[in-house]
């Protein structure tokens, strides 16, 4: 690419008409190099792309790169461009790397739509790297898998830089009474602090989870050996215990106290799931709002781990009851996700179990039955929505375990131990406990919608 | 501390019982050849590895046996493992980096080390102490520990797949030509040689990307 740029050049590599294009030239958008278009204008007309498609005017952004630079410095932070760019084509053939392989991993990176047919050097030591992976065995499928883990992991983790940094330093100075040049130089120089710390702790956080990764293939080499388990049939396939634990009233809570007291349950929550499953060796695979999908190595730790966190979910002050599911059996691994019918088990029982209960299929009993200190307890046939089998199910609990009392509050559906009471109500016979007035006061004033305590 | 480890740090690492470690050195799972040999770091990630094994049911034996057989021997050759060099205590490392061991416990928890008093290297100290300067910004404990919960997400799903991938499309694929033991190892250990080297750039290629 030259050092200077057309505006006919600039629309064939954007898209945007020259006309448009002639007009942010004429409002100090683009352009703003000595008054000549450069390649650094493709970041600049992308940025102005995507914030026209985020509806924000152009007289803003005119007003915001006035008043803060906003665009330049945006800019500014990004390395410098490539000396050339290359086609898709080309940089596959410098790289060796066959164009349908190239393809396939440029649009599964997110890069397509990122970058369009513009490559850059980086990008050919990219596809290089594919390359070797490729002569390695790895077939297409593997390398896109791979690329789609990557890349949403690695973009999951750059935007959470991103926006914890404008959240508690750029907002922060804002209200601290910073502003204009001001801001942005001490944002600047904040950024400057941080920048060269990221990438470190991208790779310590990596080199982490790698080993924990290789010591799990050990030990599944070892179990092989061993005739614990056996090997796969087809790739990906695992056996594996799967587990949906969540809140069982988190949805009421919300709305009941607010997104913020709900977030604070959520982090308790999320620590102790989190804290438990490594403990037990467990695996987090997802987690969405307070549902969490787990997987262990065997059964029997994940009858464990969820009477771990039972336990101390049932510890925490004014905190709803959680619920879970777990099958054992075959499941597919596939973009850093589990799949499979098996899945699916686990996940409707999650959906039928009520408070408290930790529901499991007669394949994790099996599995699990020589558990120490744990009985499951036999609920009889059932049928799970969606699936057309029924299931004989087990409630597994603690042998002996007796569970305190506590009311449960109608509105928010926390549980409360008796000195956690607020407010107390009779109500056609019967005591209504809520954890706060606030509750009280919506339960009076229509208490039809709080009568029957929900689960979500 | 120094480079050699006592079996009481051992221990203490580790949460095994000093007897237990002692049965273990006697039967070559920890430790050099000679019984007088100091302890390493490398013996921290094996009792690691042994609890492991066992929690999961494989005996002792048979762990001894591909102990012998220096089979895993390249786990702990990886080229980012610190062989040597100090390692602190929690609380050592809280008082040399000025971050609260509170911080430094919910790092450990997330990453899923949980030994009763787990140690800490240099390179993890390193971090540490860049650590502070997210309390410097402001930045409030529950966003750190936010912080902390993406990275090790993500990276653990990151982790996870370079290593299934390696063993559904490599390894197992050697597997299937039934080679004999020593060359299977050795073919295995030439692929994981080549590509290893690729994930750390590829992992910075993808976070650039993102940012």
């Amino acid at each position: 690419m030259p050092d200077e740029l057309t505006l006919g050049d600039l629309a064939r590599y954007t898209g945007e008409p020259e006309e448009r294009l002639a007009e942010w030239r004429s409002r100090g958008l683009i352009g703003t190099d000595r008054d000549r278009l450069t390649p650094r204008d493709l970041e600049r007309v992308r940025l102005v792309q995507l914030s026209l498609r985020h509806g924000i005017s152009l007289d803003t952004m005119v007003e915001a790169n006035r008043t803060q630079r906003l665009i330049d410095r945006y800019v500014e932070m990004l390395p410098e461009p490539s000396e050339r760019t290359y086609s898709l084509a080309e940089a596959a053939e410098i790289a060796g790397l066959d164009l349908d392989v190239a393809r396939t991993m440029w649009k599964n990176a997110g890069l397509a739509a990122q970058q369009g047919e513009e490559l850059r050097d980086e990008d050919i030591e990219a596809f290089r790297a594919f390359k070797t992976y490729s002569d390695a065995g790895f077939p297409l499928e593997a390398l896109a898998e791979g690329t789609r883990v990557f890349a949403d992991s690695l973009s999951r983790v750059a935007e959470m830089e991103s926006k914890l940094f404008h959240f508690y330093v750029h907002e922060r100075l804002k209200a601290q009474g910073l502003s204009g040049d001001e801001l942005i130089r001490v944002t600047d120089a904040a950024g400057e602090m941080s920048r060269p710390l990221l990438e470190p702790t991208l790779l310590w956080f990596h080199r982490k989870a790698w080993e924990k990764a290789i010591r799990e293939d050990l030990v599944m080499h070892m179990a092989e050996e061993a005739g614990l388990l056996q090997a796969s049939e087809l790739p990906g396939q695992l056996q594996r215990a799967v587990v949906f634990i969540d809140l069982a009233s988190f949805t009421p809570m919300t709305e009941a106290m607010g997104d913020v007291q709900a977030a604070h349950v959520l982090d308790r929550f999320s620590t102790i799931v989190r804290e438990s499953t490594n403990a037990w060796d467990g695996r987090l695979v997802k987690q969405i709002g307070d549902a969490f999908m787990l997987v262990f190595p065997d059964a029997r730790s994940a009858v464990a781990c969820c009477l771990e966190i039972k336990s101390r979910v049932a510890r925490e002050p004014q905190f709803p009851a959680l619920r879970a599911g777990i099958h054992w059996g075959s499941l597919l691994y596939r973009d850093g996700d589990y799949v499979g019918s098996n899945v699916n088990i686990a996940s409707r029982l999650a959906n039928d179990a009520e408070r408290h209960q930790i529901l499991v299929t007669p394949e994790v009993r099996r599995e699990a039955r020589d558990l120490p200190e744990v009985e499951f307890v036999r609920l009889g046939k059932r049928n799970l929505k969606g699936l057309t089998s029924s299931f004989e199910l087990f409630e597994a609990r603690a042998a002996g375990a007796q569970e305190a009392e506590r009311a449960v509050d109608p509105v928010c559906g926390t549980e409360l131990a008796a000195a956690e009471v607020a407010a107390r109500l009779q109500i056609e016979g019967a005591e209504r406990a809520f954890c706060s007035e606030d509750c009280l006061r919506k339960f009076v004033s229509s208490p039809q919608t709080y009568m029957g305590a929900a689960n979500g | 501390m120094g480079d050699g480890l006592t079996i009481e740090r051992l221990a203490r690492y580790t949460g095994e019982p000093e007897e237990r470690l002692r049965e273990w050195r006697s039967r070559g799972i920890i430790g050099g050849d000679d019984a007088r040999d100091d302890l390493s770091l490398d013996d921290v990630e094996r009792v690691k590895l042994v609890q492991l094994f066992l929690r999961r049911g494989i005996n002792l034996d048979a762990i001894v046996e591909t102990m012998r057989s220096n089979s895993f021997d390249w786990f702990y050759n990886f080229p980012w493992r610190a062989s040597e060099g100090p390692i602190y205590s929690l609380a050592e490392a809280a008082e040399l980096t000025g971050v609260r061991v509170e911080v430094m416990e919910r790092f450990r928890e997330v990453m899923g080390s949980l030994g009763p008093d787990d140690y800490v290297g240099e390179e993890e100290l390193a971090l540490m102490r860049g650590w502070t300067l997210a309390a410097e910004f402001g930045i409030p404990d529950e966003a750190q520990f936010e912080m902390i919960r993406v990275y090790a997400d993500n990276l653990d799903r990151v982790g996870e797949a370079e290593q299934r991938l390696f063993r559904f499309y490599v390894q197992q694929r050697l597997n299937a030509e039934e080679l004999p033991p020593q060359e299977l190892l050795a073919r295995s250990q030439a692929a994981a040689d080549q590509l290893n080297p690729l994930v750390e750039p590829i992992i910075l290629y993808f976070h650039r990307r993102g940012l």
